[in-house]
């Protein structure tokens, strides 16, 4: 055998899932011009000494806080206790057009492999229009609710609606905040929030609001994700949009707070 | 020249001043960075940090006007920096490169053991000789884009290159390694 060859099972020995780890460093590239300006005023506060820098760190941190806890990615989480409100301008029959699009996700047994992907060369889950990457989580007595990041690509246009469904438990996922809509599915207390589950979530992506930011070709939505406790951590999404429909699967172990991102075949 | 032009012609966000789809830019060259900081660290949660490091300073340096004639040997260059920097760092000298504890207890499998003796001599070379073998032999990159990647002359990372097959592999004559 060559050693090139040895080489190259050498080292794919430990080399883990390239493509999983590749998704994640991209996904934390597109969200990080906000915190590449902030290394820019470390720069300048360089040179401040004694209380002039004490300040200047509390000055940094509560810009830090302000950026994560206003800012525009985030701010959208704290959509959590908002009550679904579609806006009045709405139009319920194009989203209902959307809706009676079947689910082209099928559950798997319990014990299969979940298969997972496509994956999107820039964001996580989704090689379409539309991609998908999670970040913290929130518990509940009732499940998990993971802070998730919704890329669209900015071209897309009108409605997009968004299912998901445990595939090897059947459960439905439900979504919270603003955008969740259609019949309540159930209500839940999430760090003191009486909010209503929902099984469908909608994106108008010719006004998206203020708090929406874009990253070059990509919108970011925040968007609360809700699975229960008995979730397998094997998850199908599907986003229909006028001119497109779009499945993708994700996977994820439970026990971490990045857990819906993609995860490593080896870890 | 061609990803000059790339940079240039990216369209400028209005308040920075930054190309605005760099992502779109490095993207395409993260799973390369990634496979070469596996390569190179031999443990893949370091690598993956490497890897984000090396896309923000990459970042970093092209908002501020970088323009490298060739993105690709640039990128992996820096990428190359970071895991030499990661060896250095303190916090990362708990990671057991190469070793992993499980191929001493598996099954005395021929090609795994093969593996672990194989990896433990790749670390055993010094940095810039273990650059130029997993750029030749993992990323199978033509000499002179490894010279390029390893800011050398193409003599010289040849050279590396025959001294460390001879290390890795002192029963085999160097032509031989090299197909």
């Amino acid at each position: 055998m060559s050693l090139r060859v040895d080489i190259h099972d050498a080292i794919a020995e430990v080399a883990g899932d390239e493509r999983a780890m590749a998704a994640r460093v991209v996904a934390a590239m597109v969200v990080r011009p906000a915190l590449s300006r902030t290394h820019r005023r470390r720069r300048w506060t360089a040179p401040l000494r004694g209380i002039a820098s004490l300040v200047a760190v509390l000055l940094g941190i509560t810009l830090i806080v302000g950026l994560l806890s206003g800012g525009r990615v985030l701010q959208d989480w704290h959509s959590y206790s908002a009550k679904p409100q579609p806006s009045p301008n709405v139009d319920m029959a194009l989203v209902a057009q959307l809706e009676a699009r079947p689910l082209d996700l099928h559950t798997i047994p319990a014990g299969a492999e979940c298969p997972t992907g496509p994956y999107s060369a820039y964001s996580g889950y989704g090689s379409g229009p539309v991609s998908l990457i999670g970040g913290l989580v929130k518990h509940s007595n009732w499940g998990n609710y993971f802070n998730s990041l919704v890329y669209t690509d900015v071209r897309l246009t009108g409605y997009v609606i968004g299912r998901g469904l445990d595939l090897k438990t059947g459960h439905a996922v439900v979504f919270i905040g603003n955008r969740a809509i259609g019949p309540a599915v159930g209500t839940d207390n999430v760090e003191r929030n009486r909010v209503q589950q929902h099984g469908v979530l909608l994106l108008d992506t010719d006004h998206p609001p203020a708090t929406i930011t874009d990253y070059g070709k990509l919108r970011v939505w925040g968007i609360p994700v809700g699975l229960d406790w008995d979730s397998s951590g094997c998850t199908g999404f599907q986003f229909d949009g006028t001119s497109f429909s779009q499945t993708f699967v994700v996977s994820g172990g439970w026990g971490g707070v990045t857990m819906f991102w993609p995860q490593s075949e080896n870890g | 020249m061609q990803q000059v032009a790339q940079i240039m012609a990216l369209p400028r966000d209005r308040r920075t001043g930054e190309p605005d789809d760099l992502p779109g830019l490095l993207a395409p060259l993260i799973g390369p960075g990634i496979r070469l900081a596996c390569a190179m660290l031999h443990d893949a949660q370091t690598a993956e940090d490497v890897v984000q490091d090396a896309s923000l300073i990459a970042w970093r340096k092209l908002s501020a006007g970088a323009e490298p004639s060739n993105l690709k040997s640039w990128f992996l260059g820096v990428v190359a920096n970071e895991c030499r920097n990661a060896r250095r760092h303190k916090w990362t000298s708990s990671v057991v490169i190469g070793l992993q504890d499980r191929h001493h207890v598996g099954p005395a499998d021929e090609r795994v053991l093969r593996g672990t003796d194989l990896r433990r001599a790749l670390v055993r070379l010094a940095h810039s000789d273990r650059l130029v073998v997993v750029l030749f032999f993992y990323l199978d990159l033509p000499l002179d884009e490894v010279a390029a990647i390893a800011g050398v002359s193409v003599s010289a990372a040849r050279a590396r290159l025959y001294r460390a097959i001879r290390r890795l592999r002192p029963d085999l004559e160097v032509e031989e390694a090299l197909l």
